[in-house]
């Protein structure tokens, strides 16, 4: 009894255990990948960099987190970067303040996520098929609103606030433990976590239970849109300009992939917020360490594809009772 | 009410509608858009995505989804021209090659995905990067194919008056003909239809939907990887990131034909008459001159979304009624 809950306990800190063992591979692996000092009021090493970058799949795997939970999935989370982007370039020009930029850029994601959330609720469409459309259908609009050029948002006061560093760490970092920290406290200390299981797990017992798992499931698509948003942002001041044609692109994968290494099943039912941020490291990981190698970019692809079949190999309950 | 179950039961109809105004508002806007030399252009121009999309309609009949037909279709074409550039290889069987190949690799993800009971597009998306890595690793810049019995196929023309038929229109033509014969004649076509439709009451009747699954991505990656030698005879040309975002466009115009995204009914002449529709609004953002690419992308997944969510209200109302 008590060595079956043990099991159950490790296996749930696998994805754990896969981001050390990752890091060590790494470190082994590659010359000067541990070191880390403090050099000018600031961190430099690869570690450090490997969290940096992660930060844009960071925020859109936490979002994609709920949609999967509730038995979703959204495809258009890549064209909402670049959407979103677009949006926050366009409002911090000529002198506008990073607060409205972010203020359009959350507006762009949330309006998607809305469409996307009406369509699969409202509508009755597969998931899969709504954001199928609209991943394509937003993307257009992206380059619609950037006039078909690269718009570039170089001194800006958006630049300046995200290049900002509170306690020594980038202000992105601390905007993902933000939005962890608020969808966290949403699943945990209110109902909404709770409800979200009960629909990704069994839609039609929940509605049953009394849960209106219509507005759940919306609100989760609506989440995804404003992570998708905040991820867009940090993409475009980034490089300090927003590319609508290839921002985001193939991003969705990368997000899918680092819900489905921290454990989350595609099936829904579960949330791992936590685990889904350390997915999204092991990632990154792999990405720098291959980066650091001097290997091609299309190595890195392949190495993903075979990461993304054990993964989900490893995600399936009785896979992971049997290897814990 | 009579509307409502004939609209349900005919998904064609909508198409055939929504084609017949498209092509009325262009026939008033712009001189010479209904001519048979733009229609001719259309079916040569489309060949390539529409022996894609004829492979995507199989398997979403079958109840799958296939997100890996662009990669298949760009690594194809790189290994097409290789093979006849580099290794001095016959065109027509490099051909041959590259379809037998791509049909292995879909079998192997029919495969996976039967093997490990994952979600389809969770594999396809793997096949994706594995073909697109593959295609990059063969060629990271783009290959120019100049071969003399390429450049007579691509040239070859039936002029019927107006009216001129190229090779690579003829294949998908050719294609559409046996995909359909195939699908709505053939006992494998009615296995493909039972297991899209039920795939629980097809095992209970004795066939064998994982087999007949497996099958069915096969078939999808030999068309892609046909697709992909229809572009080197129309480009001229091979690159590892040509058919970017192709497997949309496919299950798009396989959607806006009549194809049922739940699996079990779809056609293939539909999804051939969706190609064209497809093409048609490109041809009329051209003929318009200043709209960008995006209309093309906001144009396209539009009408796609028009058609699920149409398709999706019909349904309701016939029950309703």
């Amino acid at each position: 009894m008590a060595s079956e809950r043990f099991r159950a306990k490790l296996a749930s800190y696998t994805p754990l255990f896969v981001l050390i063992g990752a890091w060590l591979l790494a470190a082994v692996a590659t010359p000067h990948f541990a070191e880390l000092e403090w050099r000018d009021g600031r961190l430099v090493g690869a570690t450090f960099d490997v969290c940096v970058r992660a930060v844009p799949v960071m925020l859109v795997a936490l979002g994609l987190t709920l949609v999967i939970a509730g038995g979703g999935i959204d495809l258009s989370v890549g064209s909402v970067v670049a959407f979103a982007g677009v949006g926050a370039a366009l409002a911090s020009g000529d002198g506008g303040s990073a607060f409205a930029a972010f203020g359009a850029a959350l507006a762009c994601g949330v309006l998607v996520g809305a469409v996307n959330g009406g369509l699969v609720v409202g509508l009755g469409l597969a998931p899969i098929v709504a954001t199928l459309a609209t991943m394509i259908v937003v993307r257009g609009v992206a380059q619609l609103c950037a006039g078909g050029v690269i718009v570039p948002i170089d001194r800006s006061a958006l630049v300046a606030t995200l290049g900002a560093k509170p306690l020594g760490l980038p202000a992105s970092l601390v905007l993902v433990a933000a939005l962890f920290a608020l969808f966290a406290t949403l699943k945990r200390r209110f109902g909404f976590g709770l409800y979200l299981e009960a629909s990704g797990d069994n839609p039609r017992a929940a509605r049953l239970a009394g849960v209106p798992v219509g507005r759940v499931l919306f609100a989760t698509y609506v989440a995804c849109g404003g992570a998708s948003a905040l991820a867009g942002v940090v993409a475009a001041s980034e490089i300090r300009a927003a590319d609508a044609a290839s921002a985001g692109l193939y991003l969705e994968l990368d997000a899918i992939l680092a819900v489905v290494i921290g454990g989350t099943p595609l099936s829904g039912g579960r949330a791992r917020l936590l685990a889904t941020l350390v997915g999204a490291l092991v990632l990154q990981i792999l990405a720098t360490a291959l980066l650091m190698h001097g290997l091609a970019p299309h190595v890195a692809l392949f190495v993903k594809g075979a990461v993304v079949l054990l993964a989900s190999a490893l995600a399936r309950p009785s896979w992971g009772r049997a290897i814990a | 009410m009579k509307v409502a179950r004939f609209l349900a039961e005919r998904p064609l109809a909508l198409t055939l509608v929504v084609f017949g105004l498209f092509a009325a508002f262009a026939g008033a806007r712009y001189d010479g858009i209904l001519s048979w030399r733009v229609l001719a252009n259309l079916i040569e121009d489309d060949a390539e995505l529409g022996l894609a999309a004829l492979g995507a309609t199989f398997v979403l009949i079958g109840g799958g989804l296939d997100l890996s037909i662009g990669a298949v279709c760009a690594c194809s074409g790189v290994l097409v021209a290789t093979l006849v550039t580099g290794h001095g290889v016959e065109p027509a069987l490099a051909f041959g090659c590259v379809t037998a190949v791509g049909a292995a690799f879909g079998a192997f993800q029919g495969w996976v995905i039967e093997r490990a009971a994952l979600p389809p597009f969770l594999v396809t998306l793997a096949g994706l990067f594995l073909a697109r890595s593959a295609a990059l690793a063969l060629a990271p810049e783009s290959i120019a194919v100049d071969h003399p019995t390429l450049a007579a196929l691509g040239d070859a023309r039936l002029e019927l008056g107006d009216f001129s038929f190229g090779v690579l229109g003829g294949a998908w033509l050719l294609a559409t003909l046996g995909g359909a014969w195939l699908l709505a004649l053939s006992r494998f076509g009615r296995a493909v239809r039972a297991v899209g439709g039920n795939p629980r009451a097809a095992a209970n009747f004795g066939l064998r939907p994982a087999r007949v699954r497996i099958a069915l991505y096969a078939l999808s990656a030999g068309c892609a990887a046909l697709a992909g030698a229809a572009h080197v005879v129309y480009g001229g040309s091979a690159s590892a990131i040509a058919a970017n975002g192709m497997e949309l466009d496919a299950i798009a115009a396989a959607v806006i034909g009549g194809t049922a995204l739940s699996g079990g009914v779809g056609s293939a002449f539909g999804t051939a008459l969706g190609v064209l529709l497809f093409g048609f609004i490109q041809t009329v953002i051209l003929f318009e001159g200043t709209l960008g690419a995006g209309w093309t992308r906001i144009a396209v997944g539009a009408l796609f979304l028009g058609f699920v969510a149409a398709r999706r209200l019909i349904e309701r109302w016939a029950r309703a009624t």
